[in-house]
């Protein structure tokens, strides 16, 4: 052939080629959009992203069971709309770096449409500003209330109360069953004194009746010095803003001080993963808070068949231990994992929401959403309030007596209200 | 080194770096992504080798350094409005500054006192960085929103994952070419000298107490510069970054990579997020056993680092044909 060698290319075979070549490139490319949105049977892909090692991993290992569970169930009916769901767990290791990495494997390696994220709350904050680059939505069970907040943004979504809710519930029930007159101890530092003050306006708003309050150095080991300063026959509360293990060696130290005869601690929220026996007796003196409740047998009984349902389903038994090794579970919380997959079936059936292009759609349709108790939603009715996508649900407050936490006082969603700091359904997306 | 070596290596850094300026456009996004975060993570790597590899003093506290740049840049940025050069400014001066007045205290303590000085400066600052959480954001951090980056007369826009790997590149290029400049340069040769023979460097005549804090300054700026790359990438930061964690990583990624080579410690990153990475995706419940195994055979196979083995076997195939 003139002017080609055997085996060689013209100038011609090249540009054909090249031609050829990106033709097939370009649909390669676009061909995915198309099925996309053509396609009604592809999988719905969620992304899993749980704390599985580290600190939190009694959370995370709970929540990706949950998570799996919820997946199962919804595949086993016929997924969403008739789309399976195609679920992909990633560890973050209760690392932020390590999540943020895995956050965007999921989101760009796996193509995940939705990211149902893990409860450590300082992850979901370093997670929002990607999920917002990146245009997809993202569910934390993270109880910081930042999160919801100035933080946050319109891709992010709450399906559990957060602290504020819990210091509410417990600031009102220990008012109403305790007494007014309340002393503070706080750990000196930012966390410690901003529970103080956040307890403080609750108490007050409340008619408590202030006492005083005093702050210790972190990794105090003796708390007698302050407890000295309290006059037990005029404070029926000690509000404690300590973490667990401050908290319990602060109860312990009160009790032999015989205050305990006097008044109540009121702290932080129920500890996950430890039994009433690990607690300890000093721990009998502490109200907690709780987000869902461990003993099947206090749960509400219009909620208990669908809170079996659920148990069942992750392998706990009625105390809210595992039943395959008898270790105590996150469940107080990891109702929260099974529940956001539902938000995420909910939002999807009301919204029509096919793609990413439709994730304006599905958060219109998630924003002021109510829902009733449920298999789906096995802690109780809530509602996702629309100005800052947090949940708003009932918060319990529970004591350990004779051996058995048992709930003191239940206080309804619509008494856990709190002005919204911010409003993002005004965000454009 | 002669000018034969020489010439070969900028001819392989020339290589590595034309490769590195192809590479977002081949890889796919999530790969491109993990080499963004690996030039991170090898420059803050590199702080280490500087201090440990070069000058002989172990620190086990370069967290504190990458905590201090990564904050000076995201605090610049947040309450004084610079843009993505100015924050970058920031996290030099703040890093430098304070690497200088923390190597000022203890370059001249002896080693073991030393190490233990650098873990409790990392512990204060974490937990100063957890507890002022009206300056720091504590756990929770501090967002920061950089849309675009001045560059002459045009702004360009950080949404581009691209131009955000050609500014980190560009940063990290920059950082590793003027560190083997500063090695090959009299001064850098006589910190190595410090680490090769102390007393020997004292009797001729070396200031070696000025030449650690050099080195420890250099170290500490080289990490902080790290550290305001993070925002970069993230658009947050926040106080777990100061956890004695991230300055086992620089360790374990400079001992894998090859301690003293300068190299090393990107090729330690590399190789240990990269196997993270991969092996938690696949066997998410054993993945930890994986990697820490992983880790114990390569230091079984090559003590000097995977770099430091093969220069060592590369030397010594010299020798004999010498």
């Amino acid at each position: 052939m003139k002017g080609k060698k055997k085996g060689g290319w013209t100038r011609r075979d090249f540009v054909k080629t090249a031609a050829v070549g990106t033709g097939v490139m370009a649909a390669g490319i676009s061909f995915p959009a198309v099925i996309t949105r053509a396609g009604t049977k592809d999988p719905i892909r969620i992304g899993c992203l749980m704390d599985i090692t580290g600190a939190l991993y009694t959370f995370g290992i709970w929540g990706e069971r949950s998570t799996r569970a919820a997946v199962d169930r919804i595949n086993a009916q016929g997924g969403i709309n008739g789309r399976p769901i195609k679920l992909f767990v990633e560890d973050s290791a209760t690392n932020v770096q390590t999540a943020l990495r895995k956050l965007r494997k999921l989101i760009m390696e796996d193509r995940c449409d939705f990211i149902l994220g893990p409860c450590n709350s300082g992850i979901a904050i370093s997670a929002a500003p990607q999920v917002e680059s990146m245009d997809t939505i993202f569910f934390s069970w993270g109880t910081s209330a930042a999160i919801t907040g100035k933080k946050g943004n319109r891709y992010i979504f709450r399906g559990i109360n957060n602290v504020r809710h819990g210091t509410i519930a417990l600031g009102k029930v220990a008012l109403k069953h305790v007494g007014k007159r309340y002393y503070c101890l706080g750990a000196d530092y930012e966390w410690g004194r901003s529970l103080i003050a956040e307890f403080r306006k609750v108490i007050d708003a409340e008619g408590g009746e202030f006492k005083g309050e005093e702050f210790s150095p972190v990794g105090t080991e003796d708390f007698l010095p302050y407890l000295n300063k309290i006059n037990p026959k005029e404070v029926d509360i000690l509000v404690a803003g300590y973490f667990t293990a401050d908290l319990l060696k602060l109860a312990r130290q009160a009790s032999e001080k015989g205050l305990i005869k006097h008044m109540e601690i009121i702290g932080g929220a129920m500890p996950t993963g430890l039994t009433v026996e690990d607690l300890g007796p000093a721990a009998e003196h502490i109200w907690f808070t709780a987000y869902g409740l461990r003993r099947i047998a206090n749960i509400p009984e219009a909620y208990r068949p669908f809170n079996k349902v659920y148990r069942d389903a992750i392998g706990l038994d009625d105390e809210g231990r595992s039943i395959k090794d008898g270790k105590m579970a996150a469940v107080s919380y990891s109702w929260a994992a099974w529940e956001h997959v539902f938000w995420v079936k909910r939002g999807i059936e009301k919204s029509g929401w096919r793609s990413k292009d439709d994730n304006e759609k599905f958060m219109k349709a998630l924003e002021g959403m109510s829902v009733e108790a449920s298999v789906e939603f096995p802690q109780g009715p809530k509602t996702m309030r629309a100005q800052d996508h947090q949940v708003f649900t009932d918060q319990y407050v529970t004591k350990i007596e004779g051996g058995k936490f048992v709930v003191k006082g239940v206080v309804k969603a619509e008494d856990l209200m709190y002005e919204p700091e911010v409003d993002y359904t005004k965000q454009k997306i | 080194m002669s000018l034969k070596e020489r010439g070969k290596r900028w001819i392989l850094f020339g290589i590595l770096l034309a490769l590195l300026i192809v590479a977002p456009h081949v890889l796919d996004p999530y790969r491109r992504y993990i080499l963004t975060e690996l030039l991170m993570w090898g420059l803050f790597a590199l702080g280490f080798d500087i201090i440990f590899g070069k000058t002989g003093l172990l620190n086990f506290g370069m967290s504190s350094f990458f905590g201090m740049g990564s904050y000076g840049f995201v605090l610049a940025v947040y309450h004084l409005h610079v843009n993505l050069w100015g924050g970058l400014l920031a996290a030099i001066l703040v890093s430098l500054v304070f690497s200088i007045l923390v190597g000022l205290l203890i370059t001249r303590f002896a080693s073991h006192y030393f190490v233990v000085f650098t873990i409790v400066i990392s512990m204060i600052l974490f937990l100063l960085a957890m507890n002022l959480r009206e300056f720091t954001g504590g756990d929770e951090g501090i967002i920061i929103r950089l849309r675009t980056l001045p560059l002459g007369p045009w702004d360009v826009s950080l949404r581009s994952a691209i131009t955000k790997y050609y500014i980190i590149l560009g940063v990290v290029g920059t950082a590793f070419f003027l560190v083997l400049k500063f090695f090959d340069s009299p001064l850098g040769r006589a910190i190595v000298a410090v680490k090769e023979n102390e007393e020997r460097a004292k009797m001729i005549g070396y200031d070696t107490a000025r030449l650690k804090l050099i080195s420890f300054a250099l170290s500490g700026t080289v990490a902080g510069l790290a550290g305001g790359l993070y925002p970069i990438l993230n658009n947050n930061t926040n106080a777990e970054i100061f956890f004695w964690i991230l300055s086992g990583k620089a360790v374990l990624w400079s001992v894998v990579g090859g301690v003293g080579t300068l190299w090393g410690p990107f090729i330690g990153a590399g190789i240990l997020v990269y196997a993270e990475d991969l092996l938690s995706s696949w066997l998410i419940n054993i993945y930890p056993i994986l990697v820490g195994g992983l880790l114990i055979i390569i230091i079984l196979l090559a003590p000097k680092g995977i770099l430091g083995t093969i220069q060592s076997a590369l030397m010594e195939r010299a020798l004999q044909k010498s």
